[in-house]
């Protein structure tokens, strides 16, 4: 068995620049979430109280992205807003995709009846809007980041439903599966030990780049005001704080959409370069 | 069933093909693969010549390079010599591109695959025809298309011409590419495993067919298949092929009274024989077969003593 | 015995496809005798696959029953017990190996699905059972992926008799492998065959193989049994058109062979001319 460095799949990945970029990307997310209480460069302004004396200040030595209108540094409080973001579509992930997966796992082993009922219930999700269903179930329970993830978990686990549906409905045929049938195994084995195996690496990609997904529908709900929130620092807020502020204090809109972009796209940079590495492996 | 090329004949005949020390190595992820080494052969006027070869062999390399379909790819090494009617094809990607379907045309191991399924037989025929004579008119073409369906004995030429392949039947859409191999009257075909996807008896009279039509024109065959029962019913003269290397050439009548080289004796002694009961014992290895390069680790070709 | 080992009764199978209704088989009636090499011949469309799920239990008969030791089988919920004397050889020895699973593991799933030996000692099982099909022991930890295909169809093989089965199913076992990989199987196979006393209900569209292996041989076209007796008596004195037609449609690489087959291409060609 050839080490990880040199196998195909990860030799194709290094060859790739996009893939590179959007690890880098990335990393650099990561890093910052990780290590925000030593990088941050004012670890309290991520509260609701600033610098009084540097409202409203410029990009500066001091500020390396310019302060808010309370004197908060900006450049800390997107740090602990990407350590949020990440958090939290960990959470919405870890628990949405499981269950997607076992809906499209079981509908797509056992079809017939099995199979349609699981996926109108998956399709019921799927046909009403994302934002439509989480301002619903925001207007139900109270915004908060918690019930926006509830609202985000809702309407992602469908997708994972779908994406295992159509995966196993391919392995269901391949002869390890009629093998596996045949020697007595039973339908946890088969599900869980046989087919899921080979699903990974699609379902992994996928998580990768909804990371970025997620964060990106988080941050427009906590844009119409129905995520975290203040003082939380969260991206999709401060982006419509800083808005009523254009063109003059353009830093408290730029910065925070710009790290919007940085994460999506890394993530999204990633999910492709591991999907095409996924290809060559095989 | 095939007549031998009496040898005095055969100086006479002009060469159509000719492959000079041909080596081709594919570079992969996983290193470096030859996939041919140094193979020399060549194909007279009239001729049918068969390249027998397991899996791995390389026999469909030497194929695709014949007809021009490997040198456009990238990561390939090619060396030696390939003349299509005296003139060389390997780097030379014009004239091969121009003859392929014209001077030399091709035989598919699955038609379905082979031919276009989002245009109909009568477009095709079309296509192939054009490549031939551009100035051929659609209903000079239809003319000719029904002219080699009746060739291939497939009755209701129209409706063959107006389906698409996946509405005709395995045998039936085998025919057609027969025809449209066989429609601009080329030097050569080359054809890989024809027909090797198609049941016994539908296989057996396509092959028959085929010898028919190819009897009574001066095409030549390349002829590339792992049958060695086929390549008996079929070729004049036979190569065989082993990881790249050809290890025995002779006319099919020698080659199957008396194998000179240990493994082609060894696939001839591998098939079971329909006149009796038992398989055949096969000896643990191959005699005079110490090649070290046998044994490949995690190669998709099964090496002879790990088979 | 008595009753057949395995015997089809009055079998019809019928499938609802896209295009409306398919008869796979139609009231086919087939008996296997204990420690027989039966071959079930015939080209595509014939049945013969159909017939083979039906053993196996993939799906039931639409009509018509199929005994194992005069127990009748049903499908797709069988016992563990029939299930585990029922075993299936695969054509494509790719597909029926899971790529995500090493070779051990998969010949083990059958152990531990059947409680095969103690827990503990399975592992050594496992190696046992490569063994026997020539493979080195340490393939257990290898992926299918680095392997010939003659190589993983050996897997497959160890696995069918990991479940320590009587009867196999093996559907066009050596089709996809080369000649000299097919010979050496074929050989794998009988010995098999011989030393653990199985039965074989052996599938194949190719005569050669059924000439070489066969006890008794069943043959089919489009999905209705044409002939059916000792591999002898079919081979010397084929009673049906079709048989013959098949016969003489094989392609041999030795004069005798050609002799034998030939007698079947006058017939042959009387046929075809009557067609056209």
């Amino acid at each position: 068995m050839t080490p990880f460095a040199d196998s195909p799949g990860w030799r194709a990945f290094r060859r790739d620049t996009m893939a590179m970029t959007g690890l880098t990307l990335v990393a650099l997310v990561v890093s910052a979430a990780l290590f925000a209480d030593w990088i941050a460069p004012y670890p309290s302004h991520a509260g609701p109280v600033g610098d009084f004396g540097a409202m409203g200040a410029p990009p500066s030595g001091r500020f390396l992205l310019g302060t808010d209108t309370i004197g908060r540094d900006l450049f800390t409080r997107l740090i602990y807003a990407y350590r949020l973001s990440l958090e939290m579509a960990i959470v919405v992930l870890a628990i949405a995709t499981p269950i997607g997966v076992v809906v499209g796992l079981l509908a797509g082993y056992l079809g017939q009846a099995w199979s349609y009922g699981l996926m109108r219930l998956t399709d019921v999700f799927l046909s009403i809007p994302p934002l439509v269903l989480a301002m619903s179930i925001t207007g139900f329970l109270e915004p908060s980041a918690i019930h926006g993830m509830i609202a985000i978990t809702a309407m992602w686990w469908p997708w994972y439903a779908r994406l295992a549906y159509n995966l196993t409905r391919a392995e269901r045929q391949e002869g390890y599966v009629v093998a596996a049938e045949i020697v007595g195994a039973g339908l946890p084995h088969i599900l869980f030990r046989e087919i899921l195996p080979n699903c990974m690496p699609s379902i992994l990609t996928k998580m990768t780049v909804d990371v970025g997904f997620v964060i990106l529908i988080a941050s427009s709900m906590s844009f119409l005001g129905l995520g975290a929130q203040a003082p939380t620092p969260d991206l999709g807020s401060m982006v419509a704080d800083g808005a009523k502020y254009m063109p003059d204090a353009w830093w408290l809109t730029v910065f925070p959409a710009i790290a919007i972009l940085i994460v999506v796209t890394g993530f999204n940079l990633l999910g492709d370069g591991l999907r095409e590495a996924a290809d060559v492996a095989r | 069933m095939s007549p031998a090329s009496a040898g005095a004949h055969d100086e006479l005949r002009a060469v159509v093909l000719a492959v000079r020390s041909l080596s081709v190595t594919f570079r992969s992820l996983a290193g470096p693969v030859e996939a041919l080494r140094n193979v020399t052969l060549h194909v007279r006027t009239g001729e049918k010549i068969a390249l027998v070869g397991e899996s791995g062999s390389g026999k469909s390399t030497i194929a695709r390079l014949v007809l021009g379909l490997l040198q456009e790819e990238r990561d390939v090494a090619v060396s030696g010599s390939v003349r299509l009617d005296s003139r060389e094809i390997l780097g030379d990607q014009s004239f091969i591109r121009e003859a392929r379907g014209d001077r030399v045309s091709m035989i598919f191991q699955d038609a379905a695959s082979a031919l276009n399924p989002t245009f109909t037989i009568g477009d095709q025929f079309k296509e192939v025809l054009r490549r031939g004579d551009p100035t051929i008119s659609n209903a000079g073409a239809l003319r000719r298309a029904r002219v080699a369906l009746a060739d291939v004995y497939l009755h209701e030429p129209d409706r063959v011409l107006g389906s698409y392949v996946f509405q005709l039947s395995g045998g039936m859409s085998q025919r057609v590419m027969i025809a449209l191999a066989l429609i601009n009257h080329p030097d050569l075909i080359v054809a890989d495993e024809p027909g090797s996807s198609l049941d016994v008896t539908v296989q057996a009279r396509t092959l028959h067919l085929m010898n028919d039509l190819i009897g009574r024109r001066r095409t030549s065959v390349l002829f590339i298949s792992h049958n060695l029962g086929v390549v008996r019913e079929f070729a004049d003269r036979v190569y065989v092929i082993y990881r790249g290397r050809i290890v025995e050439h002779a006319t099919a009548a020698q080659l199957f009274a008396d194998p000179r080289h240990p493994y082609t004796r060894a696939l001839l002694a591998a098939i079971p024989r329909l006149d009796q009961r038992g398989i055949p014992d096969l000896p643990e290895t191959i005699p005079g077969f110490a090649d070290p390069l046998i044994e490949h680790e995690g190669c998709e070709e099964p090496s002879l003593a790990s088979a | 015995m008595s009753e057949a080992f395995l015997s089809v009764e009055g079998v019809t199978k019928r499938f609802r496809s896209a295009g409306g209704e398919v008869i796979a088989l139609e009231d086919v009636s087939i008996t296997v005798e204990h420690r027989e090499c039966h071959a079930i011949i015939g080209e595509s469309g014939s049945g013969k696959s159909t017939l083979g799920g039906l053993i196996l239990g993939l799906f039931e008969p639409t009509s018509g029953s199929v005994r194992f030791k005069g127990e009748i089988l049903g499908a797709p919920r069988r016992p563990l017990r029939l299930k585990r004397a029922i075993q299936l050889i695969q054509q494509n020895p790719l597909s029926a190996l899971n790529p995500r699973r090493t070779v051990g593991q998969s010949i083990r799933l059958a152990l531990d699905v059947h409680a095969i030996g103690e827990s503990g000692q399975r592992g050594k099982r496992v190696a046992e059972l490569l063994g026997e099909v020539g493979l080195p022991a340490d393939y257990a930890l290898r992926s299918p992926r680095g392997l010939s295909g003659g190589e993983r169809q050996r897997v497959a093989i160890a696995r069918a008799l990991a479940c320590e089965p009587e009867l196999i199913v093996l559907d066009e076992p050596t089709s996809a492998l080369d000649v000299l990989v097919q010979a050496r199987v074929l050989q794998l196979l009988m010995r098999i065959r011989h030393q653990h006393q199985l039965t074989y209900a052996f599938i194949t569209h190719d005569l050669a193989v059924v000439r070489g292996i066969a006890d008794s041989v069943s043959v089919f076209e489009k999905g209705r049994l044409v002939e059916s007796g000792s591999a002898d008596a079919i081979f010397a004195t084929p009673q049906s058109d079709y048989t013959r037609r098949l016969l003489a449609a094989v392609p041999v690489v030795s004069d005798e062979e050609a002799r034998f087959r030939d007698r079947f291409r006058a017939a042959e060609v009387d046929a075809e001319e009557a067609e056209d």
